[in-house]
């Protein structure tokens, strides 16, 4: 493995807030896109294999 | 003497011959083929052989099998240890003390181990190869391995690797061998139940059934799907099963089920997967375990969106037991060399069954959607809060890595997504170059036993082999336990913006408390490195 060595840098942490501080104007949706909620919905979809090919399907 | 234990050198071809003439081997077989093929080619010079050694694995088929037949068989098994160095200064040395710490003083050039039972048709009973000098180089890892203890002469000998086991065809099939293979690493590795081929194939036919009756003994030939999850359940496994769908023409498909992605999370964790080969010209689907991954370098420019690191592989790394260990299993066809494993992904790979352990509820594929989707909206949002935070002029000269926030918003940064124990994640990035807000958050934080963990990369800083050389500039971290049902991601680190929601054990049913963070500067870290948890592999002083 090859060493480095990363630039030396500072915290400085310009703001620490809680949600409820968060002014209403700001537009910051934490919850889940659509898009996600659909890609999830395809993945749960992905283990189809039917219940009689699982059956009979043989491993040896 | 019951035992006699003999030291050879093996520098020549003539040496190799006259070794396996005296220690009455055959290699007719491709699996022992294969194993001193690659033994040779890591430069194995000597081995130390044990005769009449009593091997706790084939004890156990000989009582329970072997022991029954009319036709007598022998209970001890021989023992071979492989060294990178001819072991002739063993023979120099007259005190039987002296011997034995010669022997440890070789630790660095020792190979691993073959225990031969007395079954010239399948006469592997466990091979542990050394991981570092017969499975890794610098595109191949071995992500999947733990340490023996090996005791030899009075010494003790450590290898990591994997091990292999060959089915004998007459307690068990391929089925029972890769499961066993899964079994023993939890066992060596995490306490699990010590797990014989015997006890695999009884937990696997109770109950039983006519389809498994049809070979005798039961279960020797194969093994069904549900067989095998009912023998991994019994081994406190947790069972995850994939597979393929119809295609509506006679065949099956993945469809956009990236299932390269979904094998490499989980032996990027550490874990064994078991995947199920199968050719239409085959009558059996072949099952191996999946142990590490090989790397190949690509075009970044054929990237999709969503990619991960799986997309810079080019082969799973695999036991067979037919065949050897830490073998290259193509992911896709244009990788594939039938010469050189007779197998691919994109072709034969029909079930994937995964092993979790307990109090892992989220699936590696989700937990990282959720991940991913969080550092997007976050990206997409991060103008608007700096904004509504500190104000109009204070923002502009809020500008965090613009390259990264504008490959988050578009789904474009490289996923790495792996299980790990909350507290090694912790400990990990405690030791990583991560900013001092959350160092300070981390060390007082509570996490769950197991988390997912997605590291995020430019592809530019994400291809390279060596892991000391890629760039991580955000990560999240998702709880096991948890759903897409309700909030499970604990943390978000990403440039200029810290995100954590905490749970108040005080109010279960209120929302978690969500803090937030911006930060002036911008940080980069390195990815996990198997098998350590610090970074002084990669940092220089």
């Amino acid at each position: 493995m090859e060493q480095r060595s990363f630039e030396t840098l500072t915290s400085k942490t310009l703001l620490s807030l809680s949600l409820t501080e968060i002014p209403k104007d700001i537009d910051f949706d934490l919850s889940l896109s659509k898009e996600a909620i659909d890609d999830i919905a395809q993945l749960e979809k992905c283990s189809s294999l039917s219940e009689l090919e699982m059956g009979k399907f043989m491993v040896g | 003497m019951l035992s006699a234990v003999k030291s050879y050198a093996l520098e020549t071809e003539t040496d190799w011959e006259a070794f396996l003439n005296q220690i009455g081997l055959t290699l007719q077989h491709p699996l022992l083929q294969n194993i001193v093929s690659s033994l040779k080619s890591a430069g194995t010079q000597g081995c130390i052989f044990e005769d009449a050694y009593l091997d706790r694995d084939f004890s156990a088929s000989y009582s329970r099998f072997y022991s029954t037949l009319f036709k007598p068989y022998r209970k001890y098994c021989k023992r071979l240890h492989f060294f990178r160095e001819n072991l002739k200064d063993l023979n120099d040395l007259a005190d039987a003390d002296q011997i034995s710490k010669a022997i440890e003083l070789k630790q660095d050039n020792y190979m691993g181990f073959v225990t031969l039972r007395p079954l010239s048709h399948a006469p592997v009973s466990i091979a542990v190869l050394c991981k570092d000098k017969l499975g890794n180089n610098v595109e191949s890892e071995v992500g999947v391995y733990s340490t023996f203890d090996i005791h030899v002469m009075g010494a003790t000998l450590k290898v990591k690797g994997m091990p292999l086991t060959q089915q004998d065809t007459r307690i068990g099939a391929c089925a029972q061998a890769a499961m066993w293979m899964a079994g023993r690493h939890f066992h060596n590795k995490h306490r699990a139940p010590w797990f014989s081929v015997p006890e695999i194939t009884d937990r696997a036919l109770k109950p039983t059934d006519s389809v498994i009756s049809k070979s005798l003994p039961a279960g020797s030939d194969y093994l069904l799907p549900d067989n095998m999850v009912r023998a991994l359940s019994a081994m406190q496994r947790h069972p995850i099963v994939y597979a393929v769908s119809p295609d509506g023409k006679g065949g099956s498909t993945w469809g956009g089920f990236d299932v390269k992605a979904t094998i490499s999370r989980y032996v990027d964790s550490g874990i064994p997967v078991i995947l199920v080969l199968d050719k239409p010209s085959d009558s059996l689907g072949h099952a191996v375990v999946a142990v590490g991954t090989k790397r190949k370098e690509i075009d970044l420019g054929t990237l999709a969106v969503k990619s991960t690191q799986a997309n810079f592989l080019s082969h799973i790394l695999v036991n067979d037991d037919q065949r050897g260990s830490y073998l290259p299993l193509a992911v896709g066809v244009d990788d594939f060399d039938d010469a050189q494993y007779p197998f691919n992904i994109e072709e034969h790979l029909k079930l994937i069954f995964v092993p979790l352990p307990d109090k892992v509820f989220i699936t590696g594929e989700i937990a990282e959607r959720l991940a991913l989707d969080k550092l997007r909206t976050s990206a997409i949002h991060l103008n608007a809060l700096a904004k509504g935070t500190l104000g109009d002029e204070q923002a502009k000269s809020f500008n965090p890595h613009p390259e990264f926030i504008a490959a988050a918003k578009d789904l474009k940064v490289i996923s790495r997504t792996y299980l790990t124990y909350g507290w090694r994640y912790k400990s990990r990035a405690l030791r990583n170059n991560l900013s001092a807000k959350l160092k300070s958050d981390l060390i007082a934080r509570q996490f769950p036993k197991y988390v997912w963990v997605t590291e995020f990369s430019l592809p530019s800083e994400a291809f390279e082999h060596d892991a000391c050389k890629r760039v991580v500039r955000a990560h999240a971290v998702t709880d096991a336990t948890g759903s897409q049902m309700w909030e499970s991601v604990q943390l978000l680190d990403m440039p200029g913006l810290l995100i954590t929601w905490t749970f108040d054990p005080n109010a279960p049913v209120d929302l978690p408390k969500v803090d937030m963070s911006l930060f002036a500067e911008d940080f980069k870290c390195f990815p996990k490195i198997r098998g350590v948890d610090d970074y002084a592999l990669c940092s220089v002083a």
